[in-house]
Formats: C-alpha cells, structure tokens, sequence
C-alpha cells in the first residue's frame, strides 16, 4: 500500500483545517451565489471526520468510506450527498491503490461519482470545474510518482477554481441567478482546490 | 397502501406540509408517513442515510414516494436509493412534484388505495392544476398531457373514447336538450349536474372529499365545468378537478359509466347535497 491509514488521515486533518479556517471566505463567496452556507455546513461536515480516528479502521478503505458516510449525515447541504459520494467511491477503489497509476483510477472513480450524482460538466460552475482538470493533470504525469502528479492536480485544481469566476451557474442555487452568477468564483470549486492541495502536502 | 416519504431542508416546513396535506384526509385512511428534513429540528440540511432509514420504516407498505424540496434534497434522496437493498429500492419512486402541492395530491390519491404508479401519476399533476389557474395561456404542455391523460374532448359532438360514453349514453351534443334534468339515465350510465353552492367553489378540500368519497367504485367518472367549458378531468385525479377551476354558481357536469354508476351517482349526489363537506352558511 502505497498509503498509509495515518497519511489518510493528515491529508483530511489538513483539509478540515483549511475549511475552518476558509469557512468565512467560502460562506462569502456563496452568499454571492448561492444560499450562503457552504462554509458553514462544509466546516461542520470536517470537523466529524476530523473527530474519526483513521486508526480505529481495519483499512484505508473503511476509513474513507466512513468518511464519506460521515458527510452524508453532517454537511446537509448538496456539498453532503456529492463529496460523501467522492469519498464512498474513493474508499471502493482503495483496496487497489498500490501507486501512482492507480491512485489516479481511485480519482477518477471518485470524480465520476460526483458527476453522476450531480449531473454536472464542466463549465457549469462546479466543483467539477477543479476536480476534472485536476484528475486530467494527474493522469498526464501519473508515471512520475504520487508527489508529482498530485502537484499537477492542485496546480489545475487552481486555475480551474479560477476560471469559474466569469462562468454563469448551470447547476446547484447559484442556477436560480443565471447570468447574474457571472464575475464571481464557484464557493465548491474553492473548497475542492483545498482538497487537492492538502493531498498533495500529505500523499505520496 | 402507499407510504409518503417527506424530505426538506427544514424539518419544520416538512412537518407543516405534512399537517396540510393530512387536514385533507380522514384519520382512518390516511396513509403512512416519515419526514426526513433537517439536520436536526433548527439546523437546515439533508441527509442520505436519514433518508434511507425513513424509507425503510415504510418497507411494509406497498411502495413509497419520495417527496423532495430542492438542491440537496434531491442529490440526497437518490443517494438513499442506493443505500436500500435492491428489493426496497425497486418499490420507491421520488417524485420531481412541487412539494407542497404535490403532497397534498399524493396524501389524498394514497388515501383512497391508489397504487404507487398513480399516485406518483397525481402528484405529477398537481403543477399543472396550478399552472392552469394561474396562467392559463402559457402552461400549454402541461395541460395537454392532462388533457390526453383523460381522453375525452369536451366541445365536440363526436366521442372521443367510446369506452366512457356508451351509445345509449347522452353525448355531449344532447347536452342543450338534457341541461334542463338533474339526471339522465341509461343503461349503466349516469349523468349528474350540480351548481356550485360553496362560497369559495370547489377548493382544495371538497374536491379532495369528492375524489376520496368516489374511491373504490367499478365506475368512471369524468367531470367538466359546463360553464366555462373546462375539462374534463378524471373523477379520480384531485388536480383534475382542481384545475376545472369550479367556482361558486359554476355548473359541475359528471359523466358515470360502469356497473357502480347509480352508486356514483347516489354518492355524488349526497356528497354534493352536503357542499362537499363544506359549511355554506
């Protein structure tokens, strides 16, 4: 196993410490948009998993199951349902994650979940919109080891995120203001560009 | 009978729809339902597994809709689809009705012992009725699969579905002639006609009296609003007969064929002696 159950769990400490920190950041960008409460509800959604212990687990794909789980039942808002998705898939394929290559099939396991859940492409103004080109940026330097890819993938996590700004919302609240979504950056874009790049901090 | 699963962000506004749509029905046929709104009682949110558990609460009904608000009450209920063993899963349907609307028309559709197919059929339905009252130039499509769904057409004199109005039946163009009767029989076919008496016409709440009061009976029945011409609507479809728009002095013309007609008839005739249920005072 390429990754350890306490990598796992530095990786989503981190995370839940950055939405903390980001809750107001992100909780602005949605009353731009949206209903106001990605923030808030993702920062309460962290912090459960962030109470699970990754060792109390058999494996690294329980643990990313109960993660996901975890923030089907505590998010309640749509970021619930989608991330736990990410995560549910993410610890489906775990069992064969052994290097690189197929880290990025267990990414792309996961980014096909949300996409089914949400029904979203990219260009709606998604957190699609970070994750797909990420999972891309992955795939393309998957031969030169986790730490590298994974860089590639916040890096087009990041422009991603950016290039949500002048998008007009297709899917999610934000839809109901159609063009008048335009000019601002997607609040779950943002928080998955930190999911990204707390994983390149803490995987390899 | 069908279960009802409610899912809102907010677990009071689930609970009040609840109320609502249970003010339309008896206590002793209503049917069984779980809400799962909210994270807790104050904090908004939905959550799969809450759902899930709801639906799995009713597994001894005979199938369960699931009504959903928006956003992630939507993702929510469909990811509660696959948490359920396949066999529960298969006997579920989430409704894409208007929440509020919709479950009142389901509440009073199950009531009566609808299966799972028809009542997902009404709730459906119950956007249109709206549609209709509201902006009737600009809700075409939906009225049209209305309209198709009840199959007769309401100006002409020819019959559109033989099945409904036998030969020995009065035909639409014997109407001028039959206008002056209450009644005209025939052979297992029945008309009734009825001026509106209730102040506020045939809300809501009488018409879902006169949908669950007509249940049960091996007789179809249609309904027109010979007034404006409205219709007509199936005598089991509550935002059918919400959508003829009946208002006070309106006249209500019903169509009965089928070997319970005359006990439709007795029935509609009671019913309507009572307004509906509804004090006129």
């Amino acid at each position: 196993m390429a990754i350890d159950q306490a990598a796992l769990g530095a990786w989503l400490a981190d995370f839940a410490d950055q939405i903390h920190q980001g809750a107001d950041q992100l909780t602005d960008l949605d009353r731009e948009i949206g209903d106001g409460d990605h923030g808030s509800n993702m920062d309460r959604g962290m912090k459960a998993v962030a109470a699970l212990d990754p060792n109390d687990f058999a494996s690294g794909a329980d643990y990313l199951k109960k993660v996901g789980m975890t923030l089907v039942s505590t998010v309640g808002g749509a970021s619930g349902p989608i991330y736990g998705t990410f995560f549910l898939r993410l610890g489906a394929a775990w069992s064969s994650v052994n290097d690189a290559p197929t880290l990025g099939l267990a990414l792309r396991a996961g980014l096909d979940g949300i996409q089914q859940r949400g029904k979203a492409t990219t260009g709606d103004k998604t957190l699609v919109d970070a994750l797909s080109p990420a999972v891309e940026a992955y795939d393309k330097q998957a031969d030169q080891g986790i730490s590298t890819a994974l860089a590639a993938a916040a890096g087009a996590a990041e422009a991603g995120r950016d290039a949500t700004i002048p998008m007009v919302a297709h899917k999610g609240r934000a839809s109901y203001l159609g063009e008048r979504s335009a000019g601002h950056q997607d609040p779950g874009a943002t928080s998955m560009t930190m999911l990204l790049e707390a994983a390149a901090k803490h995987l390899s | 009978m069908i279960g009802i699963v409610v899912v809102s962000h907010s677990h009071a506004l689930a609970v009040a729809a609840v109320d609502l749509a249970l003010e339309m029905v008896k206590d002793s046929s209503q049917p069984m339902i779980q809400v799962a709104a909210g994270l807790d009682e104050q904090t908004f949110g939905t959550d799969a597994s809450a759902i899930a558990q709801a639906i799995s609460q009713l597994s001894d009904q005979d199938g369960v809709l699931v009504m959903v608000d928006l956003g992630s009450a939507i993702l929510s209920a469909e990811m509660a689809l696959e948490f359920l063993e396949p066999a529960l899963a298969g006997k579920v349907v989430i409704s894409p009705a208007p929440l509020v609307e919709g479950l009142v028309a389901a509440v009073v559709t199950a009531s009566g012992g609808a299966d799972l197919a028809e009542v997902d059929q009404e709730a459906r339905l119950a956007l249109s009725a709206k549609q209709q009252q509201l902006a009737p130039a600009s809700a075409g499509n939906s009225l049209k699969v209305q309209a198709t769904a009840t199959t007769v057409s309401s100006d002409s004199s020819t019959t559109a579905k033989a099945a409904e109005v036998p030969p020995a039946a009065t035909t639409p163009a014997d109407e001028a002639s039959a206008a002056d009767n209450d009644q005209v029989s025939a052979e297992q076919a029945r008309q009734f006609r009825w001026t509106i008496r209730n102040p506020h016409g045939l809300h809501a709440r009488p018409a879902a009296r006169l949908v669950t009061g007509l249940r049960g009976l091996q007789a179809t029945i249609s309904f027109r609003n010979a007034s404006s011409g409205a219709g007509p609507a199936s005598g089991g479809s509550l935002m059918g007969i919400e959508a003829l728009g009946l208002r006070h002095g309106d006249q209500l013309v019903a169509d009965i064929t089928g070997p319970d007609a005359q006990v439709a008839l007795d029935r509609l005739t009671a019913l309507a002696q009572n307004d509906f249920g509804d004090t006129t005072a």
